[in-house]
């Protein structure tokens, strides 16, 4: 087998398991709403909610990093 | 400007340089709309764009061997600040796009927000951690991926060590982000929107200014002489010059800003592919603090499709492809030695680790950091750079060359 049926054989074999992660939220209910900022659930809220070990943010690093308010 | 070569970073042995490689062109190319179609019926159009705006910062980084990596070694090693003056170049377009467009908040509907990200101990450890492992993995979060998508598959083990650091990062990352910090420090809330962007286009041209003084006093060198490819054929082939892929690049961040509501960030899709293979073979990681704040337990919990930072890296591998099949330099070689494949370990994980300490890479907190006008991203390239002179040091104890 040569490495180029290698490297393509593992992109097909990423691309499988990107359709059945897929899948599997679709078949748990889970949405699929973009994550954009701003946008789903309560990303877009600069609430004060519980940040684990950050106790209040505002917002969200793209990192998912809770940003505390000001 | 000269091409920067990134001898380790895309596939050394071109079998056929110069001759387009038909079949994989034609593989990547259906590969790239198939998966856009499928991302547009999956979640929307606009998340399918995202996508083929990921292939483009391929085929741009890939074309134009925009290697943060080789640009900052060339730099410590011989003295040659041409990669550092592209880096430059591109961070000081991306100011002037978008901070000003961060301070409308929202464009068309979409919030935007930047690339923030707390100064202290985390960033400092992080950052310092990143810059040793780019320098062993051989590419940073952009160049892991678009040599990735070139056909190196000493790559392909550094993306997946990248992957298992980052992940271990998620675990480790509330325990970091409580050891002191500043916080956030917006340079645009210091000093108000237009000082903030003539202030940090001062910095970058007084770094890209020292390089290049730095560098009058050392280069021995003759320029690389300008390749005579017609226009055409090397718009479509490649290799671009380093201020070509500096502009695009520029502007492609700014697009992802006004589509994803956010600059262009890699690796917290990292995270959330080690996540979900843990979750696969039966780790809790949903239980893990990191991934019990909102937004990454969305993500976790969602399809990958709807993370944005996911689909922009899917695009940018296959873009990459497409560039190397244009190109003709698609030529996979899995014979790597096995001090290298140490390196490729080594580096991916402490540039997973240090990537998540460093709340993003050289991308999301270097060049979205800083054109989002966040003082972390000063900080984070201060630092990576200190770390990218001992990983310098340490290549050849591994057998890599410098």
């Amino acid at each position: 087998m040569t490495p180029r049926l290698i490297f393509l054989l593992v992109l097909l074999l990423a691309a499988g398991a990107v359709a059945a992660d897929h899948w599997a939220a679709r078949q748990r209910g889970a949405n699929v709403t973009p994550i954009r900022a701003g946008e789903a659930g309560t990303l877009g809220r600069p609430s004060e909610n519980s940040g684990g070990s950050v106790d209040k943010f505002c917002g969200f690093a793209p990192c998912g990093m809770p940003l505390p308010c000001e | 400007m000269t091409s920067l070569a990134a001898p380790t970073a895309i596939s050394a042995t071109p079998a056929r340089a110069g001759i387009i490689d038909r079949p994989i062109t034609i593989f990547a190319a259906l590969a790239i709309i198939a998966a856009a179609s499928a991302v547009t019926q999956a979640v929307d159009l606009r998340q399918g764009s995202l996508l083929l705006i990921g292939a483009a910062l391929g085929l741009v980084l890939y074309h134009a061997s925009f290697g943060f990596t080789a640009g900052w070694r060339s730099f410590i090693l011989a003295r040659r600040a041409d990669g550092l003056r592209a880096q430059m170049l591109t961070i000081a377009i991306a100011v002037v796009l978008i901070l000003p467009l961060l301070a409308l908040n929202e464009i068309g509907g979409q919030k935007l927000t930047g690339a923030y990200g707390p100064v202290g101990t985390s960033l400092v450890v992080g950052a310092f951690l990143f810059g040793l492992g780019m320098q062993l993995g051989g590419g940073c979060g952009s160049g892991t991926l678009f040599t990735v998508g070139g056909g190196n598959l000493r790559m392909l083990v550094t993306l997946a060590f990248f992957i298992t650091g980052a992940v271990i990062g998620t675990a480790h990352l509330p325990w970091w982000s409580a050891l002191p910090h500043l916080g956030v420090v917006r340079l645009q809330d210091v000093f108000g929107l237009w000082p903030a962007v003539a202030l940090q286009l001062v910095a970058l041209a007084a770094v890209a200014g020292i390089a290049t003084w730095i560098e009058r006093g050392h280069r021995r060198d003759a320029p690389a002489p300008a390749t005579a490819l017609p226009l055409s054929r090397r718009l479509l082939q490649g290799p671009w010059p380093l201020v070509w892929g500096a502009v695009l690049l520029a502007l492609l961040n700014a697009l992802t800003l006004v589509s994803a509501g956010h600059p262009w960030s890699i690796t917290f899709a990292f995270n959330l592919w080690g996540a979900k293979l843990l979750i696969a073979v039966g780790v809790p990681v949903a239980s893990w603090e990191f991934w019990t704040w909102p937004m990454p337990a969305q993500a976790l919990a969602g399809s990958v499709l709807a993370d944005t930072t996911s689909v922009m890296d899917f695009g940018l591998i296959l873009g990459a492809l497409l560039a190397a099949g244009l190109a003709g330099k698609f030529a996979p070689d899995w014979r790597i030695p096995p001090r290298s494949l140490a390196a490729a370990i080594l580096g991916g994980l402490l540039m997973g680790y240090g990537a998540r300490l460093g709340f993003g890479c050289n991308i999301g907190a270097f060049f979205s950091g800083i054109a989002s006008g966040s003082l972390h991203g000063w900080v984070w390239f201060a630092i990576a750079f200190i770390g990218s002179v001992a990983g310098v040091r340490l290549r050849p104890l591994f057998g890599l060359a410098n």
